[in-house]
């Protein structure tokens, strides 16, 4: 610090108005604590809201809608001619996110969260910089997440080898896309353009799309994914681009495509370089992330760090439980980053959720029961015409406590919340079991497969299994 | 084949202790039952000896640090197994580290996104509690690890917390603890005398509650403190270990737990005086110090045989009284405070106190004391009089129900029978356990110490 130069004193200041750190400016906040939130854009929601969740989450809304406009027939509708509006299905996208940033504003003024805009810079364990200004804090919280990674060998331009932020912003529907990296965002996108009328091309290294995600989900997925035209390269690697052509590698042969424009979504890496952190005793993993106790204390007594920059999973829904905890422990509060249960989501189609433990990993500690239900044998999904896909229970044998629970199918975004209250409440088949479902809904199926675990499954012929 | 020592369970209740010395390097040849390390569980030191013959390939705790028993102590191997790095597993079950489900997409060119495994913290299925529970858990400094749920599948609920909290043991038996995770220890505590405000302390949870006053007095000697002490002045660290941690650790359990009170008297002790005047050259001729700490054992076990809740320990729903009299006498030595105690003192005489009291204070000045002579009290006797003092509150010395102190024999002038005499008085002071004992049965067991202290004759009719 200059001599003469004034800090603004503050009690919290938290670094990234992302989902952790708008999360837990407001929490801070609402504890009574000053609060001053810093980001470098001019406005909320970090890549989330920006370039990631949300926009997504509209497009796939968009091109769902188009694509069942297009199989109206199969329940009687007649439709004529249906095209897509670019132009305005982007400037409808844009309206949402700008709602939600300015709403974002409005809550952190409402809550009497100080902003400031830039790049905030650590002097020591108390003081920072952000531009011209010095902020002195007694506790920071550090929530300057991610960014997405390039391959060296196609890196992002802007106008032909693209981003998952580029993709989101485009303005024309690509005839032909080729998807480097078959993990969520290139399946969602994928699945975007492919129903919206691209040619879709996926690309993944691994033997199989998803990588970690267990097979029979996988399959569901691909099946569908197959079945509009979406051509997958497994074991496929992609080699340099000449001229617009690129070479993939499969199997020691070698096909060439020549795309409209080429999605590489290869994962994504933690903001941690740009922070001056060395100034302070802040420590990271040899991955560059920012290491952390359940309380999301660093090494260093005042700072504090949340979501993606300390880590997988990468989830924005994380952060903000993070975020909270940070705050909480900063008021004194005896909260920890305890959590059994922290679901995940991928928006193909049709949709996959998880919680808890795989059945791969259950069984790696536990004598493990369970039980499937097909959405094929659920009235709602049927009357919906989306039978595809299951909802799959892992028990521990002994106990029949729910360890952990996988659906694909439609809705499985929404459903998983169920099963996100039982495992991080401890619940047993029982409970999940005898508890009325309403009728006729998807979330039967929950109920169904926890009773298929049992063996006495109503709409799933299991035999008998009396006591 | 290299084999994981596992810290054994050296002596009833001890669960864990500290490593204070190593006495092999990572390398050395052992031999079977060669001690290897000292350890300083409750107050005493044990030497832990090798189980077998071998060579130490790893040091699995460093010397400071705490082990508790059954986590892995060190791995011994034999010849040639030097050039494998053994792996340590930890018993602890809390902390194994699941990786999440995938979500980003992980492939070869995707190294930075690979999966570090921090979440979830827990794993489905090892601890059945609810988030509420584990919340109440926190507040109240208790590890769910430690925790023996009642509930359907070992389900911790509210009153497990609670019990556990308290010290009382569960159901299977298992004792509450109530100290904070390792994870979060710090290496030292600062030498400051105002607590630290800690930011794992819960300010905002009432005062009145004493479970909680606890678990932030045991977290605030245990966690790194957010102040920055230097900022005002040059400070000293020295790390929290050894018997001061086990002080203070005992001490902020027994405080936290039972609610003290002290009741105050003063006792005419000139006969006794005289008497002990007479037997000291007795004593001296066995090579015995007879101080009055033997006539005081003598006339706390005659009240206790009158009023025998003061000889109790309140567990859980029980109240257990113990018909053996083992009493401890508080020895101050250079390390800190230490309570051997003298087992069946009720069939010892005073000479035979005498010699036993002297005994215990020598090893517990010379460090040779044992975890036995340090377990199983039943009241313990604090003198504060040898340095000097009129009257202190003591802290009982927990599972115990009271403790009493003595201070300075002082000459007074005192009105008997309407007259002014000089007489040597000396101040008593019991706290006891208001759980378990009212204020009018300590006054009553104070008069009886009182009128045997007054009367000795009276003791030695009384104890046989």
């Amino acid at each position: 610090m200059v001599m003469g130069e004034l800090a603004e004193k503050t009690q919290v200041v938290v670094i990234g108005g992302g989902p952790g750190g708008y999360v837990a400016a407001i929490r801070a906040a609402q504890l009574g604590k000053d609060v001053i939130l810093i980001e470098k854009e001019n406005k909320l929601g970090g890549m989330c809201l920006h370039h990631g969740c949300i926009p997504s989450k509209a497009l796939i809304h968009a091109s769902n809608f188009f694509y069942s406009i297009r199989q109206a027939g199969i329940v009687g509708i007649k439709t004529g001619k249906v095209s897509i509006d670019t132009k305005k299905l982007q400037s409808w996208k844009e309206g949402i996110i700008t709602h939600l940033a300015d709403n974002l504003s409005k809550l952190c003024t409402l809550n009497k969260v100080e902003r400031l805009q830039g790049e905030a810079e650590f002097g020591d364990s108390h003081t920072l910089r952000v531009g011209g200004e010095v902020v002195s804090f007694e506790y920071a919280i550090i929530a300057t997440g991610s960014r997405l990674n390039e391959l060296p060998a196609l890196p992002h331009d802007g106008k032909f080898i693209l981003s998952a932020k580029d993709v989101l912003a485009l303005q024309s529907i690509p005839k032909e896309l080729l998807v480097v990296g078959g993990g969520y965002i290139g399946l969602e996108l994928g699945t975007v353009f492919a129903k919206m009328g691209s040619k879709v091309v996926v690309v993944e290294l691994q033997e199989q799309l998803l990588p970690g995600y267990e097979p029979d989900i996988v399959a569901v997925v691909q099946e569908q994914m197959e079945k509009m035209g979406i051509i997958v390269l497994t074991n496929a690697s992609v080699g340099k681009m000449v001229k617009g052509k690129i070479i993939v590698k499969q199997n020691g042969k070698t096909q060439s495509f020549t795309p409209s424009c080429v999605l590489v979504a290869v994962g994504s890496t933690p903001n941690t370089k740009i922070l001056g952190l060395e100034n302070t005793k802040v420590k990271m993993d040899e991955k560059g992330y920012i290491i952390v106790n359940e309380k999301m204390q660093t090494d260093e007594p005042t700072i504090f760090a949340i979501g993606d920059c300390t880590g997988a999973p990468m989830l924005a829904h994380k952060a903000s439980r993070q975020g909270k905890v940070a705050a909480e422990v900063i008021a004194g509060l005896p909260s920890a980053f305890d959590n059994l249960a922290c679901p995940a989501v991928i928006f193909t189609d049709p949709e996959i959720a998880t919680v808890g433990l795989s059945e791969k990993e259950a069984r790696q500690q536990y004598d493990v029961r369970t039980g499937k239900f097909p959405f094929k044998n659920s009235a709602r999904a049927m009357t919906l015409n989306e039978e595809d896909g299951f909802v799959k229970i892992i028990a521990d044998a002994k106990t029949e406590q729910i360890l952990g629970v996988t659906i694909v199918g439609i809705n499985a975004s929404e459903l998983i919340s169920e099963a996100c209250l039982a495992i991080e409440m401890g619940a047993f088949l029982e409970d999940l079991a005898d508890t009325i479902h309403q009728h006729p809904t998807l979330s039967e199926s929950l109920m169904e497969a926890a009773e298929a675990v049992r063996g006495t499954a109503i709409h799933l012929f299991q035999g008998k299994n009396g006591p | 084949m290299a084999y994981d020592f596992r810290f054994p369970d050296v002596g009833e209740g001890i669960h864990e202790g500290e490593v204070v010395r190593w006495k092999v390097k990572e390398g050395d040849k052992v031999t079977e039952d060669q001690v290897i390390a000292e350890v300083q569980t409750d107050k005493a030191l044990v030497e832990i000896p090798s189980p077998k013959s071998g060579i130490i390939l790893k040091r699995a705790v460093a010397e400071g640090q705490k082990i508790r028993v059954n986590d892995v102590f060190c791995i011994i191997g034999e010849e040639g197994d030097m050039s494998k790095t053994p792996k340590i597993q930890k018993n602890g079950a809390k902390n194994e580290v699941k990786p999440a489900p995938a979500v980003q997409p992980v492939t070869k060119v995707d190294v930075l996104s690979q999966m570090r495994p921090v979440l979830p913290t827990a794993v489905p299925g090892k601890i059945v509690a609810t988030p509420r529970t584990r919340q109440l858990a926190r507040s109240l400094g208790v590890d769910m690890n430690k925790v023996t749920g009642t509930g359907v599948a070992g389900r911790i609920t509210d009153e497990d917390v609670q019990r556990s909290a308290n010290g009382v043991k569960g159901v299977n038996g298992r004792e509450g603890e109530n100290e904070t995770k390792g994870k979060f220890s710090s290496p030292g505590a600062s030498l400051v005398s105002s607590p630290a405000p800690s930011l794992s302390s819960p300010p905002s949870v009432s005062g009145s509650d004493r479970e909680i006053s606890f678990s932030a007095s045991i977290t605030e000697t245990r966690k790194a403190s957010t102040v920055t002490f230097e900022k005002w002045g040059s400070i000293l660290r020295i790390p929290l270990k050894g018997i001061r941690r086990t002080t203070a650790e005992h001490m902020a359990r027994a405080w936290a737990i039972i609610p003290h009170v002290t009741h105050m008297d003063e006792v005419d002790v000139s006969e006794l005086a005289a008497r002990r005047e007479k037997e000291k050259m007795e004593a001296e001729k066995h090579g015995y110090k007879l101080t009055y700490l033997p006539f005081i054992t003598k006339a706390v076990i005659a009240a206790l045989r009158l009023h025998p809740y003061f000889n109790c320990s309140l567990n859980g729903d029980e109240i257990i009284v113990k018909k053996y009299y083992n009493i401890g006498i508080a020895v101050d030595t250079s390390n800190g405070v230490v309570v051997p105690n003298i087992k069946n003192a009720e069939k010892l005489s005073i000479l035979e106190l005498a010699r036993e009291m002297q005994t215990l204070a020598e090893k517990c000045r010379d460090g040779s004391i044992t975890l036995d002579e340090m377990q199983g009290g039943t009241f313990t006797i604090t003198n504060i009089g040898s340095l000097g003092g009129i009257m202190a509150t003591p802290i009982i010395n927990h599972p115990e129900a009271a403790i009493l102190g003595v201070g300075a024999i002082r000459e007074k002038a005192v009105v008997r029978k309407g007259k002014v005499a000089v007489r040597k008085i000396m101040p008593l002071f019991l706290s006891f356990d208001h759980r378990v004992i009212d204020g009018a049965a300590a006054a009553k067991f104070v008069n009886d110490i009182i009128r045997h202290l007054e009367d000795p004759d009276l003791m030695l009719v009384d104890v046989a």
